[in-house]
């Protein structure tokens, strides 16, 4: 009876998510017939490419990488968040303010993640502090704009509600700027973490020792292309976990309100 | 008891209300009307103390007041539940008491099926019966609605008027209803109060002559006609150029 039961729910679980494992497939047969017509010099395998993974997964190298790219990534993105977030209030709490502030933003929105690696790697040199500080540069205009965005549209008519209802300061707090800011949060946070992981691996790249793009760095310079697939390879399954496994939970778990009719049904599952 | 005495008001310098005055007494209902824009709701919000008024003076005995504004103002981030519970939190009242209270108040709304639901998974009748819930949840001794059938059709209007009747009655509550609809004036007002155009005065009171319950249709219409006979009155709704 409980066997039925899970075979029944993960029937469900695959027929929800049918559409990502077509298009999967898809990529994954294209990329096979690439891989015949150009050689597995130039492009690898799936199969090759997963070979040199399970080889990086048994050398303990893989979860070397992973950890400090992660570190990194994590540590600057924290950061990120907590420096728009005050930003984003001291900008809003004044408009003359906001007005100061926004060109500089700008600046920063469009300034190249490079430009900004090339001045940390002069100030930082090649240590943690170069993809930290480039991945908090990078973000931070994001979630400045996402928070400032969030506080202007806040709906007056909700705040007459409360303050008829003599609704004190912290509840105000809790059950009125609080979500409606986290609604406009959301889609900025999904963004910035999506750009942290580009960055981070880029910024690894040119100025680290450590870290996945390191390790692609070190892959390309002995012309290990399988290897260089599959350090790939690692960079989109972790940014898939963090978009499926825990971003968008995160969300079912955090605004069940927004949920349109075909999230409603996944968080049945 | 509420008595606004002479009350003038002035937005931008520009006068909007001029010298209105009314009385209000515990259990009675009191609707204001008048053509779009003649600061019904500005007086309302000078009423319930939100607005402050540039003249007059205001005489307010009841201790509660709340309010159920034109669009019902629900939390989307929060269930049907906890949007009743709001005002009550508000006072600081803890989670179980407040809950307890709203599924009671849930029950006599017709909303305990969809007590776990998001407003807008609601319909517009429902999410206004909602904001009624949460008004009433406080237990206030007068109640301030604001064209509160705003939005519905004419079935769920009565639907929501027969309930609101029941509940006032029930509560021996004041309340204060603005309204642009005669037939809704004449089917749930105990006094009538007709405001001119801005800058406005009140141009004409009427005062009920039978129960909320003794109000049937031709009642309803005839007492429409009678008022729309004076010419003040169909003046102030621009039907006396029609004519």
């Amino acid at each position: 009876m409980n066997s039925n039961h899970c075979s029944q729910k993960s029937l469900r679980l695959v027929r929800a998510i049918l559409p990502e494992l077509v298009g999967l497939a898809i990529f994954l047969v294209l990329w096979q017939f690439g891989a015949m017509h150009y050689g597995s010099v130039v492009l690898p395998s799936p199969l090759e490419t997963w070979a040199a993974f399970a080889g990086l997964a048994t050398t303990g190298k893989l979860g070397t990488a992973i950890f400090t790219t992660s570190f990194h990534l994590l540590s600057a993105f924290t950061l990120a968040v907590f420096l728009g977030i005050i930003l984003g209030i001291i900008a809003s709490i004044q408009s003359w303010l906001r007005q100061a502030i926004s060109p500089v933003i700008s600046a920063l929105q469009g300034i190249p993640p490079i430009a900004w690696i090339v001045l940390a790697l002069l100030w930082f040199g090649s240590g943690n502090g170069t993809p930290i500080f480039t991945i908090t540069v990078a973000t931070l205009p994001i979630i400045f704009l996402g928070v400032v965005e969030g506080i202007r549209t806040f709906p007056k008519p909700l705040l007459e509600m409360a303050r008829m209802f003599r609704a004190p300061n912290s509840l105000l707090l809790t059950d009125l700027y609080f979500p409606h800011l986290l609604s406009y949060l959301f889609p900025s946070l999904v963004a910035g973490l999506g750009l942290a992981w580009r960055v981070a691996v880029m910024a690894e790249l040119l100025s680290s020792e450590t870290g996945i793009g390191a390790e692609l760095n070190l892959a390309r310079i002995n012309l290990d292309t399988d290897e260089v697939m599959a350090w790939i390879a690692v960079v989109v399954i972790l940014i898939w976990i963090s978009e499926y496994l825990i971003l968008r939970p995160l969300r079912r778990r955090l605004e069940p309100w927004r949920l349109t009719p075909t999230m409603a049904n996944l968080t049945s599952i | 008891m509420l008595v606004l005495d002479r009350i003038c008001y002035k937005y931008n310098h520009r006068p909007i209300l001029d010298a209105i005055s009314l009385s209000l007494a515990p259990g009675q209902v009191l609707c204001l009307t008048g053509p779009s824009g003649c600061g019904k709701t500005t007086l309302l919000g000078i009423a319930a103390g939100l607005i402050q008024p540039c003249g007059g003076v205001i005489h307010n005995e009841f201790s509660c007041i709340a309010h159920v504004f034109q669009s019902p103002r629900l939390l989307p981030w929060q269930t049907t539940l906890e949007n009743l519970a709001f005002g009550l939190k508000a006072k600081g009242i803890p989670k179980q008491e407040r809950h307890r209270s709203s599924r009671l108040l849930a029950k006599q709304l017709g909303l305990e099926a969809f007590l776990e639901y998001y407003p807008h998974q609601l319909s517009g009748g429902m999410q206004q019966r909602v904001a009624l819930g949460r008004a009433l949840a406080i237990n206030p001794d007068l109640l301030l609605l604001d064209e509160p059938f705003h939005g519905l059709d004419i079935g769920r209007r009565r639907e929501f008027q027969e309930m609101l009747l029941r509940l006032l009655s029930d509560r021996n509550l004041a309340a204060c209803l603005v309204s642009h609809d005669l037939a809704e004036a004449v089917r749930l007002g105990d006094q009538i109060l007709v405001m001119s155009p801005s800058p406005s005065q009140i141009i004409y009171r009427w005062q009920q002559q039978r129960p909320a319950t003794a109000r049937d249709e031709a009642y309803v219409h005839a007492t429409i006609s009678g008022l729309l006979i004076h010419p003040q009155v169909a003046g102030c709704f621009g039907l006396a150029e029609l004519n």
